[in-house]
């Protein structure tokens, strides 16, 4: 198996007295998907904006074996915390056209992929309609589509099911599971962690405190109200 | 017509980057004002998207005072040249101009531009909104010290708020490759 994401000794922090990240190392291999959990303000969003190269700091991160640089990220697919973040277009077939189109793929040819990437979500049927007229849960899952429609190597999601209901976050879960792509994702919602991911990593204070299978880790009720998970 | 508009506007947003003196700076911010008020669906509407860009402005000026630097200038600008820049996005017809614009091209660029200000207008409006809501519900006897003490605190929040959301924004756009 290749490594997709290898990180090492990271460290992060906004006050250099307090680091949000200290001495993070993690692998992510093809084809695995990974959640990073922790509690809220454990550090997990800014830990993908540092994989990112969002934020700048002490330690090593390689996506496919490189230094993170554009030519790196354009073979990702990131899903923000907010889906207004991303999708702001007239309609989602634009919206999905749209960084395609950027590429100079042609438009005819922007728009099957586009169709075909809201078909994969279940939401072929809105793709006329801008995302601010959808549901949350619609949003989401328009997010993940304009994600996969560059046919990304590796899937990156925030906190993917913050603020969904149980029937939305389960359609997100089976989503990202049918998709195949290698994922890594941050989230604190133990049932999406235990349908989505093969291996969670904890996160605590900024520091990865455990790391596992999801039924080995979640199996001590008391180490998870520890890490604040419940 | 709509775009001979926007294009018209884009000129105003220009001119107000450009000019020196704070007396013309100011004339283009209130026809700036008044353009962005007229082109929203309703003044109403259109009012609390100003609001984080008067609140950015105000900050300017207050650290231009600090600093011993003085002078509206900049903050003068900074209002006249969102509130151009939003009013001209509402009014542009940004989709046909991507449709018809090659891949890359100024145009499109400008095109895409203008459609991410539109966007983000919105989220400002929608953001300033939800804490006046927060804000009335907190504090709702008015005119009352607390009342103006809560609202300083509360526009401060916004203002923290909107820089947050347009780094995020800005950070997405830039993952997707059309942040550059």
């Amino acid at each position: 198996m290749k490594p997709v994401v290898e990180v090492r000794d990271l460290w992060f922090g906004f006050d250099r007295q307090a680091p949000v990240l200290r001495g993070i190392s993690f692998c992510v291999e093809e084809g695995e998907r990974v959640a990073v959990m922790g509690p809220n303000g454990a550090g997990k969003s800014t830990l993908l904006w540092r994989l990112l190269g969002l934020y700048k700091g002490p330690g090593e991160v390689k996506l496919f074996g490189e230094p993170v640089r554009p030519a790196v990220l354009a073979r990702l697919g990131v899903v923000f915390q907010n889906p207004e973040d991303m999708l702001f277009m007239p309609s989602l077939e634009a919206d999905l056209a749209l960084p395609l189109i950027n590429r100079g793929i042609g438009r005819a040819e922007a728009s099957a992929r586009a169709q075909e990437a809201l078909r994969l979500v279940g939401l072929e049927q809105h793709a006329r309609r801008s995302a601010s007229s959808l549901s949350l849960g619609e949003r989401k899952r328009a997010a993940i589509a304009a994600a996969l429609v560059t046919q990304p190597e590796l899937l990156i999601l925030d906190e993917p099911t913050a603020e969904l209901d149980g029937r939305a976050a389960r359609l997100l879960a089976d989503t990202v599971v049918r998709m195949g792509v290698t994922t890594l994702l941050t989230t604190h919602d133990l049932t999406f962690a235990d349908r989505v991911a093969r291996r969670v990593l904890i996160l605590v204070g900024g520091v990865l405190v455990a790391e596992g299978a999801p039924a080995e880790v979640f199996s001590v009720p008391s180490r998870l109200e520890a890490w604040g998970l419940i | 017509m709509r775009g001979a508009a926007a294009i018209v506007l884009l000129i105003g947003a220009g001119a107000a980057a450009w000019v020196r003196e704070e007396s013309w700076a100011a004339g283009l911010a209130a026809v700036g004002v008044a353009a962005h008020l007229i082109t929203a669906p309703d003044w109403r509407r259109g009012l609390p998207a100003l609001v984080p860009a008067l609140l950015f402005a105000a900050a300017l000026a207050a650290l231009g005072q600090f600093g011993g630097a003085g002078g509206l200038l900049p903050a003068l600008k900074t209002v006249a040249v969102f509130a151009f820049v939003v009013a001209a996005a509402r009014l542009a017809p940004v989709e046909p101009w991507l449709g018809r614009a090659g891949p890359g091209s100024r145009w499109f660029r400008g095109a895409l531009f203008l459609l991410m200000v539109r966007h983000f207008a919105a989220i400002f409006g929608q953001e300033t909104w939800r804490m006046l809501v927060a804000h009335r519900l907190a504090a709702p006897r008015r005119w009352r010290r607390e009342w103006f003490d809560s609202l300083a605190w509360a526009m401060a929040a916004l203002l923290r708020r909107a820089l947050l959301r347009a780094e995020r924004f800005y950070a997405a756009q830039r993952v997707r490759g059309l942040g550059e």
